[in-house]
């Protein structure tokens, strides 16, 4: 099968949903100029034309209300956010209106309406370009909140959000968009809250979200070498979240640790933890533990912005607490940074 | 400053622009160039009053970049002026250093935090609304690019400050026509942005904002309240100003010269010396 990357993955799901249903259009800040978000948007304006790909101001939450307006009156809208800090602009009209009409309509009204928002870092991008946030979406009902790890799932879910009847918050890590791994060349979709193992494992569960997904990898080829072995559980949607995988997982392995792509405090990672300690209480050989960014905003320093975002290293940290291990020296390691890509594949 | 002094310090400030972003690999370029003579006439014209040795004089103009974005511009000329010295303006975006690529209150001569758009003018008015009530004379400017005017908060904070006769702020476009993807008319139409400030309650002038006679012209009496509203001047700009291939080019709003280009874009400000 051929490859391609996280970023033509998104394209191409675009692309063909574009192609296949002419009330599929794509819109948002940036996104037919010489960038194309990030190159996601690559070729859209130019096959599609400026009607249904075109750039809007920075009026966010007007923005995100012609959505809503366009989606009730039977388009697929695509919003695209480059950067997910500036979609809480739009908060307002997602938390009191998108997400709450189809309750207020009795079912009445469907909201098929996509909102992509890229995360992640660069380096040295500090507190504006730095958050994650998609605990708070999630916190509300009536929103899907996806977060694709993989190529193949990047298009699968996509695809599945675009031609869902709700508003999906599609959320997008900047790091993820260079690797690449072989995805089916035709239209397929994955449903929306499957969560996923990305790798089988014995001793441990990691259930990791987005980014965290390549740094669990990494903690897991190296421990490996040491004879430990661990599963990563992606949960792939965060709204609605189906705890089934994670839950079979931890009834395996006994224990588990939350690697979550962002801060601690209120966030995924606690309503993992939470669901993992309900639903496995008994089986749990010790308390679950739960690792995500430092409680500030984003530093810009770099070797502060290091401490600030949780890596590979916490992760083998924390696994060997956890299993009464000596720490490994982990010198002679190299891991992913903005320098050195992860590239995949998974 | 005369007029003629004020064009070779312009021509001073955008090659510092230049190189310090060149040098950091980082920076927003193009609306630096654009508000560069607006803000050298603020600093320079006589226009603001500061006190480089007592950042927080308490009688100090309140100068709000509220496109923090273009920060660059504003690091040179508060460095040339003694806020901190001129050679920090090497480390601009590099590790350690306290010059980011937004600005914020760490930074001597700096008011506010700014960088995510739409914020400045709503804190540029509260300042404005408290002098009224401390009995204060500073003054209040902002700085806004035309891009930011998308933001409905800009909006907001104009029908508050209309509202409360807000006469001792003064709040400038820096109307280069473009915003960071697009130009603002294809984008969505701007245009007629004099009358949408007149209609939220404001005195406006629309200037040539590279011309230092009416930036001077317009700018020198802002002190004296003859009107009970506050002004809004809408400087028409170009983006990029001051190296030809830049000018008016889209992805100059943040793109880096180099090798040709850079070349060529010193050797132009080096002729304008």
């Amino acid at each position: 099968m051929r490859k391609i990357s996280y970023c033509e993955a998104l394209n191409e799901a675009m692309f063909q949903e574009m192609e296949r249903d002419p009330t599929v259009f794509v819109y948002g800040i940036g996104v037919p100029d010489h960038k194309r978000i990030f190159g996601s948007t690559i070729g859209l304006v130019e096959k599609f034309g400026p009607e249904r790909c075109f750039d809007t101001p920075l009026s966010e939450d007007a923005m995100t209300g012609f959505g809503l307006g366009a989606a009730i009156n039977g388009m697929r809208p695509i919003h695209i956010h480059a950067r997910v800090d500036f979609l809480l602009l739009a908060v307002n009209q997602l938390a009191n209106m998108v997400s709450s009409y189809n309750y207020i309509s009795a079912g009445k009204m469907k909201i098929p309406l996509v909102i992509r928002a890229i995360i992640g870092r660069g380096w040295g991008q500090g507190i504006q370009h730095s958050k994650s946030m998609y605990s708070v979406f999630a916190h509300i009902p009536g929103l899907k909140v996806v977060l694709p790890t993989t190529p193949g799932d990047a298009k699968g879910l996509l695809i599945s959000a675009i031609r869902d009847n709700n508003p999906v918050i599609f959320i997008e890590h900047r790091w993820l968009y260079w690797q690449e791994n072989e995805v089916p060349k035709e239209p397929y979709t994955i449903p929306l809250g499957e969560a996923n193992v990305l790798r089988e494992g014995e001793d441990i569960t990691v259930v990791a979200t987005s980014w965290m997904n390549v740094e669990a990898l990494k903690a897991a080829e190296i421990l490996d070498r040491k004879g430990v072995s661990i599963e990563i559980v992606d949960p792939r949607t965060i709204a609605p979240f189906n705890e089934e995988l994670i839950i079979k997982s931890v009834e395996k392995t006994g224990r588990c640790i939350v690697a979550d792509n962002d801060w601690l405090n209120c966030g995924f990672s606690a309503e993992a933890a939470a669901r993992v300690s309900d639903k496995c209480f008994g089986k749990l050989k010790s308390p679950v533990h739960r690792i995500g960014f430092a409680s500030t905003p984003c530093p810009m320093a770099r070797h502060l912005e290091n401490e600030f975002y949780p890596n590979t290293v916490n992760i083998i940290r924390a696994i060997e607490k956890m299993l009464e291990l000596k720490p490994i020296d982990l010198s002679k390691e190299e891991f992913y940074s903005y320098e050195n890509k992860f590239r995949g594949p998974f | 400053m005369n007029i003629d002094k004020l064009e070779r310090k312009a021509n001073w400030v955008r090659n510092q622009i230049l190189e310090m972003i060149v040098s950091a690999d980082k920076g927003h370029i193009g609306g630096a160039f654009s508000c560069t003579d607006i803000l050298v006439t603020l600093y320079y014209g006589g226009i603001l009053r500061f006190d480089p040795n007592n950042p927080n004089w308490s009688e100090r103009d309140r100068f709000i970049l509220s496109k923090g974005h273009s920060c660059v511009a504003l690091y040179a000329i508060l460095a040339d002026l003694g806020f901190f010295s001129i050679s920090e303006l090497d480390s601009f975006c590099q590790k350690g250093s306290m010059l980011g690529g937004h600005p914020d209150r760490n930074i001597p001569g700096i008011e506010a935090d700014t960088g995510s758009l739409g914020h400045g003018l709503g804190i540029a008015a509260g300042l404005a609304l408290s002098a009224k009530i401390d009995k204060k004379g500073f003054m209040t400017v902002a700085l806004l690019g035309d891009g930011e005017c998308y933001e409905g908060s800009v909006w907001e904070a104009a029908m508050f400050a209309g509202h409360h006769q807000l006469n001792n702020l003064v709040a400038i476009v820096d109307r280069n026509r473009q915003c960071v993807t697009d130009f603002t008319e294809d984008c969505v139409r701007l245009e007629p942005l004099d009358n949408k400030w007149r209609a939220f309650g404001w005195d406006v002038r629309t200037i040539n904002g590279h011309s230092f006679e009416e930036l001077l012209d317009n700018l020198k009496d802002f002190r004296c309240c003859k009107s009970a509203q506050p002004l809004a001047i809408i400087a028409n700009t170009i983006k990029g100003k001051g190296v030809s291939f830049m000018e008016g080019k889209l992805p100059y709003h943040h793109s880096i010269p180099a090798g040709e280009d850079l070349k060529r874009a010193r050797q132009e400000l080096t002729l304008n010396k």
